[in-house]
């Protein structure tokens, strides 16, 4: 992860990958606000171990454990 | 604002309703007579089943003259966000994507309550889809706030916030997937409750993010809400996430002593969100009453609103992106630029970021449980302000400024939104109340005990 704003050019890459095709004009107006978006996508990423679970995965009772 | 007009609450109708002093087709007449009156100016409803209301009224009407009373909801005219499929009735989602869609089925909820004998007004705005807005390319208007209509009614349940405001329904379905019940409640001025993660069934109901949707109710008081509840609520074999659970009888356990009972208040979260003077004088004013009202007032420190809020996002915007890809690649001109946008943005995430953002929920869950081993419910501000002029709005709002709302659509938990007061300008203010999962019954009965211990449910826009 990077703190640097994305360029015009990496953003396009993204875009395609999506198989979405956008003119400059609506390049240049999402990137108004995809930093705020980079901002999230590196606030999520805390750190922790590999094995840290995500949510909605479900630890079920040993055998013979009280339910 | 104005001292209440005299029209009923939802708990006040079911009450006369039961005793004979009020028609359901009188009761009925006249929100419809409201509607025709406001609706141009308010843009609550997409859709108006004046016809089928009427009928519906007649048929509640002779049934209970009968002394074939089904339960309190009976005769109650409400109406449904349109996200909400209806059998016969258009179910746009408030998109030109779906402007001809007319379901053959109801959603599981709006079955119950047909079933429950209430009267459906109809089908109300909604951002497009419950996400792309306030949004002026749209089929429909945006809805307008009855305090003043230059102002956002908050969403994405904007005209079930409007409606239940300005007296067009006594109760409104609304969704819930970052905020989207208790922001309306909050700008609108009413009472709103997310219920608890797998309460309500989301069949027939359109999806914006599967793992944070919420059904649930708006409505005039907590009190209502409670019997809206008592109807939506149940097991749901059709909906993976519906929760097999006992279903109380909410309306029944809003009275309370609440010496020894623990709130724990976040207040940090207010003022990670730059809340105004007005809210924080407000939050101080609802925690002076729950501190009468014998309950001890603890104060709790989550992770930053910013981790729940960025949590949130994330998962929405992927989410979206995946329910919305086959349009947006196909023909993305159907959808409004709003959410045209919105989309765009969550298609570009990556699978790890998802994965990524499932692991800090699953950190924040835990963050959260460990403080409901210390009290039993936690209170914070809804909103930092009140709301907005429309006109202020940009189509990135929520990615700019934390949502207060978002933590607990992480969590799951039960959150009920209520009046805090109002602004100078004459807005209302909000707090929230959220509580250990499916004690849905004790966040509704700490709201109801504010609302019954203060004067703001009395006012009224004027209308």
């Amino acid at each position: 992860m990077t703190d640097a704003p994305i360029t015009p050019e990496d953003f396009v890459v993204l875009v395609r990958r999506a198989g979405l095709t956008l003119d400059e004009a609506q390049i240049d107006d999402l990137l108004q606000a995809y930093s705020y978006v980079q901002a999230m996508v590196a606030r999520v990423r805390t750190p922790r171990g590999r094995e840290a679970e995500p949510a909605h995965v479900f630890a079920l009772p040993s055998p013979g454990a009280e339910r | 604002m104005k001292p209440d007009t005299g029209f009923p609450t939802l708990a006040d109708a079911s009450t006369r309703i039961g005793d004979g002093t009020l028609s359901p087709v009188a009761l009925t007449e006249a929100v419809l007579a409201r509607i025709e009156r406001l609706n141009g100016t308010l843009a609550a409803y997409i859709t108006v089943t004046a016809e089928t209301a009427l009928g519906e009224a007649r048929r509640a009407e002779s049934e209970i003259r009968a002394g074939r009373r089904i339960g309190p909801l009976h005769g109650i005219p409400i109406a449904y966000k349109d996200i909400y499929e209806t059998a016969g009735v258009l179910t746009s989602g408030h998109s030109r994507s779906l402007v001809d869609r007319v379901p053959e089925n109801d959603a599981f909820s709006v079955a119950r309550m047909k079933a429950a004998g209430a009267v459906g007004l109809g089908k109300l705005a909604t951002h497009e889809f419950a996400f792309g807005g306030p949004s002026h390319d749209l089929p429909w208007p945006v809805a307008r706030n009855p305090w003043h209509t230059d102002h956002f009614t908050g969403g994405s349940s904007t005209g079930s916030g409007a409606a239940v405001t300005a007296g067009l329904a006594l109760g409104a379905y609304g969704s819930d997937t970052g905020g989207s019940i208790r922001l309306p409640a909050a700008f609108s001025g009413l009472t709103g409750l997310k219920p608890s993660y797998g309460l309500v069934s989301r069949m027939g109901v359109y999806p914006l993010a599967f793992s944070l949707d919420h059904a649930g109710p708006l409505a005039w008081t907590a009190q209502d809400c409670a019997l809206m509840l008592e109807v939506m609520a149940g097991h749901d074999p059709a909906d993976p996430a519906s929760a097999d659970v006992p279903v109380p009888p909410y309306s029944q356990l809003l009275e309370r002593d609440w010496s020894g009972v623990r709130i724990g208040v976040v207040r940090h979260f207010w003022e990670e969100a730059e809340a105004t003077d007005e809210t924080v004088a407000a939050m101080e004013a609802a925690l002076a009453v729950y501190r009468r009202l014998g309950a001890t007032l603890v104060e709790i420190t989550l992770p930053p609103l910013a981790d729940y809020t960025a949590t949130c996002s994330i998962l929405i915007l992927a989410e979206a992106a995946a329910v919305h890809e086959e349009v947006l690649r196909r023909d993305p001109k159907l959808l409004g630029e709003i959410l045209r946008k919105r989309l765009i943005v969550g298609s570009t995430l990556s699978g790890a970021d998802y994965v990524q953002a499932m692991r800090r929920r699953r950190e924040l869950c835990d963050a959260t449980a460990a403080a409901f081993a210390e009290v039993d419910y936690l209170i914070t501000a809804t909103t930092p302000g009140p709301a907005p002029r429309i006109d202020s709005m940009n189509w990135f709002y929520t990615f700019a400024k934390p949502l207060l709302t978002m933590p607990f659509n992480v969590t799951g938990s039960p959150a009920v939104a209520t009046r805090a007061g109002f602004a100078g300008n004459g807005l209302p203010l909000s707090f929230q109340i959220a509580g250990r999962p499916f004690d849905d019954a004790g966040v509704l009965a700490l709201a109801h005990a504010h609302e019954r211990a203060t004067d703001w449910i009395h006012m009224r826009p004027e209308a």
